[in-house]
């Protein structure tokens, strides 16, 4: 018979002493390491080891010396001993392991991986910078999620870039400061003495994935100012606060996020005022004008182009008898004369067979010539990578230019420019005509640089390309804009997250009803059933016997 | 084979096993004997090493059973009170687990040898948790068995089974002295009597005495006992009569006679067919009566009992 | 170590033989399939189908299957007398500890591979699985699983009752367990990240489960592991002195 009542004696209450002594020394010894400094809870947990210590010798003075001369000791005191031991040595050896940051990602699309944009934004960085995340404990989970990816940047950068973190529930105040939310994300350069420069803060907007957003707002600190896009909307242009499908909104939020300053001015009262086109325009941006430009006007585009400024030019077709660009316009003239470079009135019709363009007015990047411009577009591996104008202008590239001047973009052999505009404008028709019509190829993006002012300009026929409805089908719209751009500022080491083709269109999956039913019937059904099937035939098979 | 020298064991501030010695022979078979709460569960348990001493050593074999333990373990066959089964598991995978746990070599042989010497080979495919109890503490047994220790330990083997079983293992019992030695605890005296060759008396974890059944009857019971049968009493009282026989100690009445106990060195015999005769009645049956190992037990308890309030 | 392969294989014989098993084994596929089928079936037309959704189900669902994986495995042998005999074969307490967690733990694993084997479904019909995902995903679960049966078989180590046991270790694997809600209990956000990494979820929701392979989480799990079989071992152990 075993006696199973519960009675305390003396030596156990010893020997819980001497459990709660190594129980507290443990945590003591864990939180000085974790901290790296002894913090006052440190200080009170050494406090508690040394009261449960001081118990546990005067409980039991004789077991208290017999344990730390080695000559007898209760087992269960040994085991206990022994057990903290073995919890203390592996939670030295996490830490130690946490220290190192070893993390592979194993994604396929690398998801956790910083990119060598990012590489080389952070190449760039003038001084240190600091990434200022808000996050309270109830929303611990997303603080740690982040921290795989700001840890990254941390270790990237060599420790240039560093990541603090405020709890805004207990730090209301410096919260206040930022103006900031629970979960929200801030940088912010630091001085020479480790202050955080208080003009540098900048607020982190997280939209997509944690790289791109933070990447591009370390872009955006970089560059903060340093290239502006002006929009004239002098001329009837389409407009960047237009959110409709015809709108700039997202082509102008896109420069935005990528840095740059955007900005609408009234070219004709600068002209009227006769004051130059400022020299802070890194570009300027002419989005389908619907007037023709007047000559002081054109003096004006002149001058700024000759200070090395840089035009971009979205020209849509014209089917009325006035309009901007027309083919005899000054304007046209002036860029034939000067660039080498002019659009046509005729509209390019697109006859390659197998192509997946709704119609043959809706023209393709069917080949594209190496620059800048089209680095990102017709990409081999990315079938989405093209760029696609619905009604395009063809464009004439002069053989013999004053300038170096090119072409970025053409349509097929097969194409070809239907210049019976009015037919087409009224009445949607339009054949190939011989003589008249104009055989492809035909340029679709053309580019000249003067390589004396560095003054340049990029022609596209076409306007609805970079509008919301059209930027981002196909991507390779969006790659066509910004490279543009990009070649126009020079920029062209510069990091651009435009759409990617896999950001904007994630594989999605195409499963039949049937084939989903089977799915779970095999593994709803089938699989457990088999399971229970097989566990009631061993059991009866056993039983029987 | 088994050497015990000053053995203790305590529990906290309870000492259920006190300094005992004894030893024990290859092929003896040894017998622990006493009450519950004796002592001789514990006095097992730090033999098969399932837990160390408090003070005292023991070798098996020549093993130390705190230093070489595992060779000790190796060597022993354990049957604790409790037969311990996985009701799950067939016969013959109960018997092939221990076997392979303790090591034994190509198993299949030594398991059917086991099965068949328990009489379980016809049931090896059952499952353990059909078997009627008997044949549990077979399986028991064959589990103890089945690595051919030097050494068997059994805890009370025939509690809670019934008397043909109870039989059947004490044969069984028996049966293993030839090659290995045996070391059988109970609480029955007359099974001790009947199974060991030498019996040690526990009593509150102390050794209270030892030797052969014979000895101990001899040593600590020496007068005799007859057993009377008389025929033609009528409605007398015999009781009386046989009382005033010489040399008469006590007279009990059991059933169809009389049980004489005698003062000791004394045979009454003689006496005691004269005076029936005397009395007219007819002497049936008259035969000596063995001391049984129950009165031993309740003398040498009453006895310390009685020392002990002297103290 | 003598006896581990022994004990092993006993007790995987046992769940192979017992339809208390084969019942757990099919409650255990049946939601890890409804979890998968439904994960497919948000996915269809929208995103290409999670590789990890069974294990994201398994780290809640393990409170509760790894006790029952584990309950009996010690709690069985002390009732039915056999800790007896096992504790005086010739066999040491950590080889019957570590021959009994591994048998756990393999049981689990054959669990694990089939419905790891639902990602070739994936495959098949075009679902686009980031095998990678999965791969990190399903090392992150079976750690985590084997985690969650030490912790099981401590409990089991404790007491002789398999009901105590399977209810002690599902109460402090729910306790480990929260570890992205921690800061519904604390508010200090320091603190609440200390205890984070001291749970479960700590080193699998952030990490394995989103396809990172961190060193120290593997750390934690085997030293979740290593710790939990030490004091089952010394509890087993303690059972000779009491
Ligand atoms: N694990 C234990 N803890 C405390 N006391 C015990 C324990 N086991 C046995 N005892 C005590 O030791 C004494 C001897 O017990 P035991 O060896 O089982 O005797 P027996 O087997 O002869 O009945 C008893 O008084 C019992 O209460
Ligand atoms: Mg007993």
């Amino acid at each position: 018979m075993r006696d199973d009542s519960i009675i305390l004696t003396r030596s156990d209450i010893g020997q819980f002493a001497s459990i709660a002594f190594a129980l507290f020394a443990l945590i003591a010894a864990l939180s000085y390491f974790y901290a790296g400094e002894v913090r006052p809870h440190t200080l009170v947990l050494i406090a508690l080891a040394a009261l449960s210590l001081i118990a546990w010798a005067l409980i039991t003075p004789s077991e208290f010396v017999g344990f730390f001369t080695g000559r007898q000791a209760r087992r269960g005191t040994v085991a206990v001993f022994s057990s903290v031991l073995v919890i203390g040595i592996i939670s030295m050896a996490y830490l130690y392991v946490e220290r190192q940051v070893i993390a592979y990602d194993l994604t396929e699309t690398r998801e956790f991986t910083l990119s060598d944009s990012t590489a080389r934004i952070i190449e760039r960085l003038p001084r240190d910078l600091r990434i200022i995340g808000f996050y309270s404990a109830e929303n611990i989970a997303v603080r740690e999620m982040d921290d795989q990816f700001w840890r990254q940047y941390e270790v990237l950068s060599a420790g240039r870039i560093q990541r603090i973190y405020i709890d805004p529930v207990e730090q209301p105040a410096v919260a206040e400061t930022y103006g900031a939310q629970d979960g929200d994300i801030f940088i912010a350069f630091v001085d020479d003495n480790g202050e955080i420069i208080p003009q540098s803060i900048s607020y982190v907007p997280m939209i997509d994935k944690h790289e791109r957003d933070m990447s591009l707002a370390i872009n955006r600190l970089l560059q903060e100012g340093s290239f502006a896009a002006f929009f004239d909307i002098s001329h009837g242009q389409r407009s960047l606060r237009d959110t409709s499908s015809g709108g700039l909104s997202i082509a102008g939020e896109l420069l935005g996020l990528n840095g740059w300053r955007v900005v609408e001015f009234d070219l004709q009262e600068l002209v009227a005022n006769d004051q130059p086109i400022p020299d802070e325009a890194s570009v300027v941006v002419l989005s389908r004008p619907r007037q023709p430009f007047a000559p002081a006007t054109i003096d004006a585009i002149d001058d700024y182009l000759r200070r090395g400024g840089s035009l971009f030019i979205m020209a849509d077709p014209v089917f009325a008898d006035s309009g901007f660009l027309l083919e005899d316009s000054a304007f046209n003239t002036y860029l034939w004369e000067s660039w080498g470079i002019r659009a046509l009135d005729a509209v390019v019709v697109e006859l390659l067979p197998g192509l997946d363009n709704p119609s043959p007015l809706d023209v393709v990047s069917i080949q594209i010539f190496d620059s800048p411009i089209t680095a990102n577009v017709n990409l081999p591996d990315e079938p989405d990578s093209y760029a696609m104008f619905r009604l395009a202008r063809a464009l004439e590239i002069s053989n013999t230019p004053p300038v170096n001047n090119g072409r970025a973009v053409l349509s097929s052999n097969m194409s070809y420019a239907e210049t019976d505009l009015v037919a087409l404008g009224l009445r949607d028709e339009y054949d190939f005509d011989e003589g008249e019509d104009l055989p492809g190829p035909h340029t679709l993006v053309g580019f000249a640089v003067d390589a004396e002012t560095n003054g340049r300009i990029v022609l596209v026929g076409d306007s609805d390309f970079a509008t919301d409805g059209q930027i981002g089908a196909p991507p390779g719209n969006a790659q066509l804009f910004f490279g543009s751009l990009n070649w126009l500022t020079e920029f062209e080491e510069r990091i651009t997250f435009g759409f990617q083709p896999s950001a904007i269109a994630p594989p999605t999956i195409f499963i039949s009803p049937s084939q989903l039913d089977q799915v779970s019937f095999f593994v709803i059904f089938l699989v457990p059933g088999l399971v229970l099937l097989l566990g009631a035939g061993m059991w009866f098979y056993r039983s029987r016997r | 084979m088994i050497e015990v020298k000053e053995l203790t064991k305590r529990y906290g501030n309870k000492t259920a096993v006190d300094r005992i010695s004894f030893s024990a022979g290859a092929g003896e078979i040894l017998g622990i004997l006493g009450p519950n709460g004796a002592g001789k569960t514990s006095t097992m348990r730090m033999l098969t090493g399932f837990m160390p001493p408090t003070d005292g050593s023991a070798t098996l074999d020549g093993f130390d059973i705190v230093a070489d333990s595992m060779e000790v373990r190796r060597r022993v066959g354990y049957m604790p009170e409790r037969v311990p089964l996985y009701p799950d598991m067939t016969v013959e995978e109960y018997v092939r687990f221990w076997a392979k746990l303790r090591g034994v070599r190509r198993p299949q042989k030594s398991i059917e040898a086991v099965l068949d010497r328990v009489q379980l080979l016809d049931r090896r495919r059952s499952l353990v948790r059909s078997l009627s109890k008997g044949l549990k503490q077979r399986l028991g047994l064959a589990q103890t068995l089945v690595h051919n220790p030097k050494v068997i330990i059994l805890d009370e083997p025939t509690i809670g089974i019934d008397p043909q079983q109870v039989i059947e293992v004490r044969a069984a019992v028996r049966d293993l002295a030839h090659n290995h030695t045996v070391l059988f605890s109970t609480h029955i005296l007359s099974e001790a009597e009947q199974v060991c060759d030498r019996v040690i008396i526990l009593n509150q974890g102390r050794i209270v005495a030892e030797g052969t059944p014979a000895e101990l009857r001899q040593k600590l019971y020496p007068g005799d006992s007859v057993f009377v049968q008389i025929g033609g009493v009528g409605h007398a009282k015999p009781e009386k009569t046989l009382r005033g026989i010489n040399g008469v100690k006590q007279v009990q009445k059991l059933a169809g006679g009389y049980a004489l106990e005698a003062v000791a060195g004394r045979d009454i015999r003689a006496d005691v067919v004269k005076r029936i005769q005397q009395a007219g009645w007819t002497l049936l049956e008259l035969r000596p009566v063995a001391v049984t190992l129950e009165d031993i037990f309740l003398k040498i308890v009453s006895r310390e009992d009685a020392e002990e309030q002297a103290e | 170590m003598n006896g581990v392969g022994v004990i092993f294989w006993r007790e995987m014989r046992g769940y192979f033989t017992s339809p208390y098993a084969y019942l757990i084994a099919a409650a255990f596929l049946l939601l890890a399939g409804f979890f998968f089928v439904s994960n497919l079936w948000l996915s269809v037309e929208q995103t290409p189908a999670d590789p990890a959704a069974i294990p994201e189900f398994l780290s809640f669902g393990m409170i509760f299957f790894a006790p029952l994986l584990t309950m009996r495995m010690l709690a069985e042998e002390t009732r039915e007398g056999t800790m007896e005999l096992l504790l005086t074969a010739p066999v040491s307490d950590s080889a019957i500890i570590i021959g009994k967690f591994l048998s756990a733990w393999g049981f689990y694993t054959i669990l694990l591979g089939i419905t790891a084997s639902y990602q070739i479904i994936l495959v098949n019909i075009g679902a686009f699985p980031d095998l990678g995902k999965a791969v990190a995903a399903y090392i992150g679960i079976w750690l985590y699983g084997g985690a969650c049966l030490s912790v099981g078989l401590v409990y089991s180590a404790l007491t002789d009752s398999q009901i105590v046991a399977g209810f002690l270790s599902m109460a402090t694997l729910f306790l480990l367990y929260l570890g992205d809600n921690i800061g519904l209990i604390v508010a200090d956000v320091e603190l609440a990240r200390l205890l984070r990494t001291l749970t479960l979820q700590g080193h699998f929701s952030t990490s394995f489960a989103v396809g990172i392979f961190r060193a120290e989480d593997v750390v934690f799990f085997a030293g979740l592991i290593t710790a939990m079989l030490f004091i089952a071992i010394r509890i087993v152990e303690s059972r000779r002195w009491r």
